[in-house]
C-alpha cells in the first residue's frame, strides 16, 4: 500500500468527559492542533455521536457519568462498522475504580494523571499515526481488487484570449502546478496539454488563465483561433505605457536587476525595500498598480498589517498578489497566487503577466450583454489518477500535480460509479505531496455532499464492496 | 538504454566528496553521476547516456554556458530535463540560463528529492516514442551523427507534431539547418517562436540564420528586441556585431565586439565576431590567430570561411586556402565540416593534387552520411583528370586544362 502523506486528513476526534468543563481546554487544544473534535458528555451522548460521526480516535476518560470507557469499548467491539475505531483511554487517578474497567480490553492508548498539554497531544499523535492515520475505515483500493486507474476531470468552458492568456469558465481553481490535458466536447477540435494556470474570481464565477505560450499538443491550433478580448490593462493603457509592478525585495541589487531586465518586457519595477513600504504604496495608489511581488510573507507585524490592508481593498479591483515562498505546500488562491522560489525567468514574467487581467473584466466580456463575442468551447481538463482508496467520506487520490481544495472533479470510474449510484462528481478537501516524491501528490476528495449521512453513504459503499469477487492472496515472496 | 544523469559542481562545494551521501535514498530511475570540471562533463555528455543534467552554480559562467550548449547538442533543447541548484539566483544569472530555455531551479536544501522527480519524468518521456522529448533526443543525436540520411529519417518521425510543439518545430529548424536548408530553418525557427514567445532559444536561433541567409534587418529586429529582455547576453551582442559587418556598419559592429569582449573575452562567438571584423577590414593574419580559441562555430562564421578559402584559391594561393580549410574543419560544427571538406577536395583539385583531392572527397562523403550528386560529379572529375594527366604526360602532351568549377 502507498504512504499516505498525513497532513490530508483532517481527523476527527470524539472526546468523551464526565464534566464539560474538564475538556474545554482539551477540545481548545485539539481544535488548535487541527482535528475536529466532538464533546460527549456521557456514554449515552458518545455512542449516539460516534454512530452519526464515524470519528477517527475516540478520547475517553474511564469513568463517565453513565459508564464507563470499558463500556464505551464492548459497545464499541459489538458494532460492526464501529469496532475498528480506536480508543484512548485518560486515566485520571489509577484508582481500582479507574483501572479496572480497561483491564481485559484492548485500547489503543491510554494517557495516564492530569491533563498535561504537551504529553497529551503527543500522545494523540502517536494513537492517530498508529491506528487511524488515514481513517480505521480507510480500505486500500489495491486489496479490495478494484481497478485503481481512472480520470479526474473538470468542467469548463473555454471563452476566448485575452493577450497572451488563454481564459475559460470553471466551476472550480486550478492549480498553477497543475499540467491536465484539455479535451474540447467537439471531436473538430484537438486536445491540449494546460500548465501555469492562473484563477480569477469575479463573485461566484471562477476563470481560468492559461498562457498560450505553454500549451501544446495538437489543440494549439484552435487555441490560436480564439477570439481576442479587448479588455483590462491592455485596453485601458496605451501599448507604450509599462505595467506597473510594486516589488517588495529587501535585496536592493535583486531589484535593480530585476527592474532593468523586466523593463524589457514593458513591466515597470517599483520598489518597497519594506513590507511596511508596499503596504503604504498600495494603500495610496492601488487603482494604477498592476499587480504586487512580495519576496515573502512571514507572520510577523508588518505582515500582518499587510495582510489588513491588502484584505480592505475593493474586491474585483485590487490589484493581484504574486508572494514568493520556499514552501512546497503554500497554494496559490484567487487572491494570493504563490512562486516557489527560486524560480525561473520566463514563469516570472508569465505571471507577472497575467496578473494584470482583472477578474471583473473578464467577467464583464462573460457576462450575458456583453459587447464581446466569446468562443464558448466546452472542454473537459482531464488527467490520470490512481485510486488510493476509500473511506467513511469519500477516499484518496493520487495525482502528478496539486489539487486545490474545494475543486470539484468528475472522477470516470466504473465501480465508484455503480456504488455512488451515478453519481461522479466529488471535492477535493486536502492534497499535499508525499514525502518521498515532491512530484506525487494525494488528495483526499468527499463524495458526500454537505448534509448527508457518513454512515448512510459508507453502509450503502461497504454493501458494494460486498458483491467484489475475493481478492486471491499475493504468494508470499 | 541506461540513462544517467549528471551532476556538475560548477560552484567548487566539493560535491564528489558528498553526493553519493545526498542522492541515497532517492528513487532518480537511473545512474547518477558527478563532475567537477568542464572537461569531464563534457566528456560525459559527449558519451551519450546523459539525459539530465544538473549544474549547482550561481553564476553564468563560460564553463556552465559551454555545457549547456554540448547539453543542447547531445540532448536537444529540452528545459525540463536540466535544472540549477542553487538557492537565491540573480536576475541576470536567471536571464542567462533562461537564454537556453531553462526555468528550472532547484533549492540547496531539497535537491536530491526534487532531482529525482525530474529524472524520473524524463525516464517516463524516453519510454514513450510518441513523446515530443523522445523525438527531440532523436533528432538531436542523428544531427550530432551529421549524417544526413539519419537526420531525415529523424526529421520526418516528428511528422505534423513540429505545427504545434514549439520544441519540436525548434528540433526541427536544427534539422533542416544542419542539412544546409536555412531558408526551412528560418521557417521552423518562426513557427517555434510563433508558438511560444518565451522560448527564447527559437529566437536566438531564428536570428542567426536570418543572418545566414542575409535577411539582416529582420536579423536586427529579432537580436535588438532580445537584447531589450537581457542586455548581458554576449553571443547575442557578438551576432548583432557579424550583423553590422555585414551591413558594413564596422563601427557599431566593433562597439558591440568591445562590449561582447568585455564580458566574456573567450568566448567562442566573441572571437568569431572580432575575426569577422577583421577579415573584413583586411587583417587576414590575426583572423587567422583567434581561430585557434573557437569552437562548435556555426553556419554564418563556417560560411565566411568557405568564401575567403575560395577566394585564396581561386586566386592562385591553394596552399594557403587548404590551410585554412584545414583550421576551420577543426573549429565548425560536425554537420558542418562536410562543406569545409568539399571545398578542401575542389582546391587540391585545382592544385592537382589529385590523389589528395580524392582523399578529401572520400572524407566528404563519410561526414554528409552518403554521397550526393556534387559530389559524385566532383569525384568522377578527378579520376578523369588525374587519368587525363597521366595519359598527357605519357604522351608529353600539353599539361590538362584547370576544372572550371568557380568553388574550392
Amino acid at each position: 500500500m502507498a504512504i499516505i502523506s498525513p497532513t490530508i486528513t483532517q481527523h476527527t476526534i470524539v472526546l468523551c468527559i464526565e464534566k464539560r468543563e474538564r475538556g474545554i481546554a482539551t477540545q481548545a487544544l485539539l481544535t488548535k492542533a487541527g482535528f475536529r473534535v466532538v464533546m460527549a458528555l456521557s456514554l449515552y451522548d458518545a455512542l449516539k455521536c460516534i454512530a452519526q460521526e464515524m470519528p477517527h480516535l475516540v478520547i475517553s476518560e474511564v469513568i463517565l457519568s453513565d459508564g464507563t470507557a470499558g463500556t464505551l469499548y464492548d459497545r464499541l467491539q459489538a458494532h460492526e462498522m464501529l469496532k475498528k475505531t480506536p480508543i484512548m483511554a485518560h486515566v485520571l487517578k489509577k484508582t481500582k475504580e479507574e483501572l479496572t474497567p480497561l483491564s481485559t480490553r484492548k485500547f489503543a492508548g491510554f494517557f495516564l494523571g492530569p491533563f498535561e498539554p504537551r504529553g497529551f497531544l503527543a500522545k494523540v499523535y502517536e494513537v492517530i499515526r498508529a491506528h487511524a492515520a488515514v481513517s480505521p475505515y480507510f480500505l486500500d483500493a489495491e486489496s479490495l481488487g478494484i481497478k485503481t486507474d481512472l480520470t479526474i476531470s473538470i468542467d469548463a468552458a473555454v471563452m476566448g484570449r485575452a493577450g497572451e492568456q488563454m481564459v475559460s469558465r470553471s466551476g472550480t481553481e486550478v492549480d498553477p502546478a497543475a499540467s491536465m490535458v484539455c479535451v474540447p466536447a467537439s471531436p473538430d477540435f484537438g486536445p491540449a496539454v494546460l500548465r501555469m494556470a492562473t484563477n480569477l474570481r469575479s463573485g461566484d464565477e471562477i476563470f481560468n488563465m492559461f498562457p498560450i505560450s505553454r500549451i501544446i499538443g495538437a489543440g494549439r491550433k484552435w487555441v490560436l483561433n480564439l477570439p481576442e478580448f479587448k479588455i483590462g490593462a491592455d485596453a485601458s493603457k496605451g501599448p507604450e505605457k509599462l505595467k506597473k509592478v510594486v516589488f517588495y525585495e529587501p535585496n536592493e541589487a535583486r531589484y535593480e536587476g530585476f527592474r532593468e531586465l523586466l523593463k524589457g518586457y514593458g513591466i515597470d519595477l517599483v520598489h518597497a525595500k519594506t513590507l511596511p513600504m508596499a503596504t503604504a504604496m498600495v494603500k495610496r495608489d492601488f487603482e494604477t498598480i498592476g499587480c504586487v511581488y512580495l519576496h515573502e510573507l512571514m507572520n510577523d507585524a508588518s505582515s500582518i498589517e499587510w495582510k489588513g490592508v491588502y484584505a480592505k481593498l475593493p474586491g474585483g479591483r485590487k490589484p493581484p498578489l504574486i508572494v514568493g515562498t520556499t514552501s512546497q505546500n503554500a497554494r496559490s488562491t484567487t487572491e494570493t497566487r504563490y512562486l516557489k522560489r527560486p524560480f525561473g525567468m520566463g514563469v516570472f514574467v508569465e505571471m507577472l503577466q497575467a496578473s494584470f487581467e482583472r477578474a471583473d473584466d473578464i467577467a464583464s466580456v462573460a457576462g450575458k450583454n456583453a459587447a464581446t463575442t466569446t468562443a464558448s468551447v466546452s472542454v473537459k481538463y482531464q488527467a490520470p489518477a490512481i485510486l488510493i482508496g476509500l473511506d467513511e467520506t469519500g477516499g484518496i487520490l493520487q495525482v502528478r500535480f496539486p489539487l486545490l481544495k474545494g475543486s470539484r472533479l468528475n472522477i470516470a470510474h466504473a465501480f465508484l460509479q455503480t456504488a455512488w449510484e451515478g453519481r461522479a462528481q466529488v471535492q477535493v478537501v486536502a492534497s499535499a505531496p508525499t514525502e518521498a516524491k515532491p512530484d506525487i501528490w494525494h488528495a483526499r476528495f468527499e463524495a458526500i455532499d454537505a448534509g448527508m449521512s457518513k454512515v448512510k453513504y459508507w453502509e450503502k459503499l461497504a454493501k458494494h464492496l460486498a458483491t467484489l469477487p475475493p481478492v486471491p492472496a499475493k504468494p508470499a515472496a | 538504454m541506461d540513462w544517467t544523469c549528471l551532476l556538475v559542481d560548477l560552484s567548487g562545494l566539493g560535491l564528489a566528496q558528498t553526493w553519493q551521501d545526498q542522492t541515497a535514498g532517492h528513487d532518480y530511475g537511473m545512474a547518477i553521476s558527478c563532475a567537477s570540471s568542464l572537461e569531464e562533463a563534457q566528456a560525459m555528455l559527449n558519451a551519450g547516456s546523459v539525459l539530465v543534467q544538473a549544474f549547482f552554480a550561481s553564476e553564468n559562467g563560460g564553463d556552465l554556458q559551454t555545457l549547456l550548449k554540448s547539453f543542447q547538442t547531445n540532448v536537444g533543447c529540452i528545459s525540463d530535463f536540466q535544472a540549477i541548484i542553487c538557492d537565491e539566483p540573480s536576475p541576470v544569472f536567471m536571464a542567462g540560463v533562461f537564454e537556453f530555455g531553462i526555468e528550472q531551479f532547484v533549492p540547496m536544501a531539497t535537491w536530491a528529492k526534487e532531482l529525482a522527480a525530474v529524472t524520473r519524468r524524463a525516464v517516463e518521456l524516453m519510454q514513450d516514442e510518441t513523446s515530443p522529448e523522445f523525438k527531440t533526443l532523436s533528432l538531436s543525436r542523428s544531427i550530432r551523427s551529421a549524417d544526413q540520411g539519419a537526420i531525415k529519417q529523424a526529421s520526418d518521425a516528428i511528422g505534423d507534431m513540429a505545427t504545434y510543439d514549439y520544441r519540436l518545430a525548434f528540433a526541427k529548424g536544427k534539422a533542416a539547418e544542419a542539412s544546409g536548408n536555412y531558408a526551412a530553418a528560418a521557417d521552423a525557427y518562426a513557427s517555434a517562436r510563433g508558438m511560444n514567445k518565451m522560448f527564447r532559444p527559437s529566437a536566438s536561433s531564428l536570428g542567426e540564420t536570418l543572418l545566414v541567409t542575409g535577411r539582416l534587418d529582420e536579423a536586427l529586429d529579432v537580436f535588438k528586441t532580445l537584447e531589450k529582455t537581457n542586455p548581458y547576453d554576449v553571443e547575442r551582442k557578438a551576432n548583432l556585431a557579424s550583423v553590422y559587418v555585414e551591413k558594413g556598419d564596422f563601427e557599431t559592429a566593433q562597439r558591440y565586439v568591445d562590449a561582447a569582449a568585455k564580458i566574456a573575452p573567450n568566448n567562442s562567438k566573441v572571437l568569431e565576431a572580432q575575426a569577422q571584423v577583421m577579415l573584413c577590414t583586411g587583417k587576414v593574419g590575426e583572423a587567422f590567430k583567434l581561430m585557434d580559441g573557437m569552437s562548435d562555430v556555426g553556419p554564418f562564421f563556417a560560411a565566411k570561411l568557405n568564401e575567403l578559402g575560395i577566394q585564396l584559391s581561386q586566386s592562385g594561393k591553394g596552399k594557403s586556402a587548404l590551410a585554412l580549410y584545414q583550421k576551420a574543419h577543426k573549429i565548425v560544427r560536425p554537420e558542418l565540416k562536410y562543406k569545409i571538406t568539399l571545398n578542401a577536395a575542389l582546391a587540391c583539385r585545382r592544385l592537382k593534387a589529385w590523389d589528395m583531392a580524392m582523399k578529401y572527397a572520400l572524407r566528404c562523403e563519410k561526414e554528409f552520411g552518403a554521397s550526393f550528386a556534387k559530389l559524385d560529379k566532383i569525384k568522377e572529375s578527378i579520376i578523369a583528370s588525374k587519368k587525363q594527366e597521366a595519359a598527357a604526360a605519357a604522351q608529353g602532351a600539353p599539361k590538362v586544362p584547370l576544372p572550371t568549377d568557380k568553388a574550392g
